[in-house]
């Protein structure tokens, strides 16, 4: 229960470690007293026409996942969301959305080298796995984080980052966000276009 | 089951922006995904600070109405779009200036019609360029085609009214370098932190209207367009394959009617003058020509040195009196001058004579020999073939059936011509072709 306006919210994900209240916007940190909770409050999310809200499923690889939070940047090139959910079995998916672009992405662990963070230039080439590579298509920086739903990385995420998109021919792609030179975080999947995915419950656009 | 293809993907109301300076409210269809608009009030241009409003940023000097009214509907490839945004932009360092609508659908996101000198392009982000390109080569191939390189340019923007997905002045060093197949090109857009790849497709005035309605006012139309396909454009290849294919043929079948001919000498005689009667004819014995209807050739020789020979001459059925009657001159000259000796003409030569049909036949002679030499007494030769090849069909054929391989290459030719004169990379037309 929000401490600060007694809205009720169980987390459904295992990985999250915050949410959002969407009452009074606060951040509650998940296995913090309530009561030691700050009054830490995110911007409200922006209407950007995006079709995807908290309770939209999803089936991907035989299993169904709920939007259950999302990132909302503010890039200096574009407005890019990116969503969280999770499925029965607490597996993560994420969503990357920007204007007709979806990319279903899985958390990858990273361990990107400094020397790898510097001089990055569009046409880079990152090898994503043994056999495949992606290249460096563009450099966004973000000004402005929104918040809903569960989410995790709060702290970092509420911070100015580097993001990178990489792509491929074949459609794979890997989204980066540079929080600072020691810390990132990576996710991998493949490009789609919208009528590809199987969703279910999704906003009706004039909502 | 998905509920995609069942979703009426509606536009969203849209929200209301007003103009900080001149206090103009616009309907702001793309809500915050707009990083940037310009009032069509007072033409300033602004941009979205880090989501938490608009600021001033520019100011056109010059107002330009788009062609196409902001906010108008279209269905394209069974999408319906809304026109949000209107650029006009111009080359760096020359007077080109073309014109770009940003048209938005929330489920497949951004497309552009460009239009340049009245031809214009339909302009899709794409994800499977080739990703091994390095700066511009003058060829690269995508989906199976060969796309030649068209133009390297800078630009800027001189006016722009609407809203926009990403600031239009972010990023000054962006360079732009189209390649084309018609009805396609390729653009790639490269700066300091991004590249993109666009497929642009040539957009029809028809098109158009079918996808903005009848009532559209297009601009006129001026020299070729870059992606623009010329009328009745059968590529060149196909008709020269096809033409050759053709001309295979037709000597196939002239070599077949040739070794099926029978080329039967029916008839030989050599005469002179003195052969003829007091009516200046000479008449030949009778021969006969058979195997059914036919050509006959008539082989002359006249052994004239300098000078010429001239015979008509008369093919007569002698039961039915049908004639026949063709005319050949002979000419020989020959001598001697600074580069050696020379020739002209030939001491002999044929007339063919076709659909003949069997019967018994004499020739009428009437030769003439010149009558200011001593010709008179030089005897001359002719034989007679019954059943031979009429190679002049197949000439005749062979010239008709490059008539329209030509005509194409001529069309082609001035097509290409126009086409690349807005271009400083314009490849040879054997490339083209």
């Amino acid at each position: 229960m929000c401490p600060h306006c007694n809205y009720s919210h169980h987390f459904t994900s295992l990985h999250a470690t915050a949410y959002v209240c969407p009452e009074c916007r606060s951040v509650l940190y998940k296995g913090i007293s309530y009561t030691d909770n700050k009054p830490s409050e995110t911007f409200r999310i922006e209407e950007d026409m995006s079709l995807f809200r908290i309770g939209t499923t999803l089936e991907y690889q035989l299993s169904v996942y709920t939007f259950i939070g999302r990132f909302q940047f503010f890039l200096n090139r574009a407005l890019r969301n990116k969503w969280i959910l999770c499925n029965g079995k607490n597996e993560i998916l994420y969503v990357i959305e920007q204007a007709g672009f979806y990319a279903v992405c899985k958390p990858t662990p990273v361990n990107l080298r400094a020397d790898e963070l510097s001089g990055l230039s569009p046409g880079y080439e990152f090898a994503i796995d043994y056999k495949s590579s992606v290249f460096l298509e563009s450099l966004f920086k973000n000004t402005s984080t929104r918040i809903e739903g569960e989410v995790s990385e709060v702290e970092h995420h509420l911070e100015e980052f580097i993001a990178i998109d990489y792509s491929n021919e074949r459609g794979d792609y890997a989204f980066v966000q540079i929080f600072n030179k020691t810390h990132n975080i990576m996710c991998i999947g493949t490009c789609f276009g919208f009528d590809q995915l199987k969703l279910n419950n999704c906003r009706v656009s004039n909502e | 089951m998905s509920e995609n293809n069942t979703i009426k993907h509606l536009f969203p109301s849209p929200g209301v922006i007003q103009c900080s300076n001149c206090g103009t409210e616009v309907n702001n269809t793309l809500h915050r995904s707009a990083l940037a608009y310009a009032c069509p009030g007072c033409d300033h241009y602004f941009t979205n600070e880090k989501g938490f409003g608009y600021k001033s940023r520019h100011s056109f000097a010059q107002r330009v109405l788009p062609d196409i009214p902001l906010k108008s509907r279209a269905e394209i490839n069974a999408k319906e779009y809304e026109v949000t945004g209107f650029i006009k932009r111009r080359q760096v360092g020359t007077q080109y200036e073309w014109r770009e609508y940003m048209l938005f659908n929330p489920t497949c996101g951004f497309i552009t019609l460009s239009e340049f000198n009245g031809h214009w392009n339909l302009i899709r982000p794409i994800n499977d360029y080739p990703r091994d390109i390095i700066n511009y080569p003058e060829v690269i191939q995508y989906k199976y085609n060969n796309f030649q390189l068209y133009n390297k340019y800078k630009s800027t923007v001189k006016y722009a009214s609407g809203e926009f997905p990403y600031d239009l002045f972010l990023d000054k060093s962006k360079t732009n370098v189209e390649w084309i197949a018609p009805p396609f090109m390729l653009i790639r857009e490269k700066d300091n932190d991004e590249i993109c790849w666009f497929l642009a497709e040539n957009f029809t005035d028809q098109d158009l209207k079918k996808a903005f309605g009848e009532s559209l006012t297009l601009p006129e139309r001026s020299g070729v367009g870059a992606t623009q396909l010329i009328k009745l454009g059968i590529r060149f290849n196909l008709i020269f394959a096809s033409t050759l294919i053709f001309i295979i043929a037709i000597a196939l079948m002239a070599f077949i009617f040739n070794i099926n001919s029978a080329n039967t000498k029916v008839f030989s005689a050599s005469y002179s003058s003195s052969d003829m009667n007091k009516e200046k004819v000479i008449v030949t014995p009778p021969f006969q020509l058979t195997g059914g209807k036919s050509a006959v050739q008539f082989d002359v020789y006249a052994s004239v040195s300098n000078d010429w020979f001239d015979i008509d001459i008369e093919l007569i059925n002698d039961i039915t009196g049908e004639r026949f009657e063709v005319a050949k001159s002979i000419e020989f000259y020959t001598g001697y001058d600074d580069e050696g000796a020379w020739s002209e003409g030939s001491r002999s030569d044929y007339i063919i004579m076709s659909s003949v049909p069997d019967g018994n036949y004499h020739l009428n002679l009437y030769p003439q020999w010149n009558p200011n030499l001593q010709a008179e007494g030089k005897p001359f030769e002719i034989k007679v073939f019954r059943d031979v090849t009429l190679w002049a069909n197949f000439w005749i054929l062979f010239l008709i059936s490059l008539i329209v391989p030509s005509i194409q290459f001529i069309r082609i030719k001035a097509f290409e011509a126009k086409r690349w004169m807005e271009s400083d990379y314009s490849p040879t037309l054997s490339s083209l072709l």
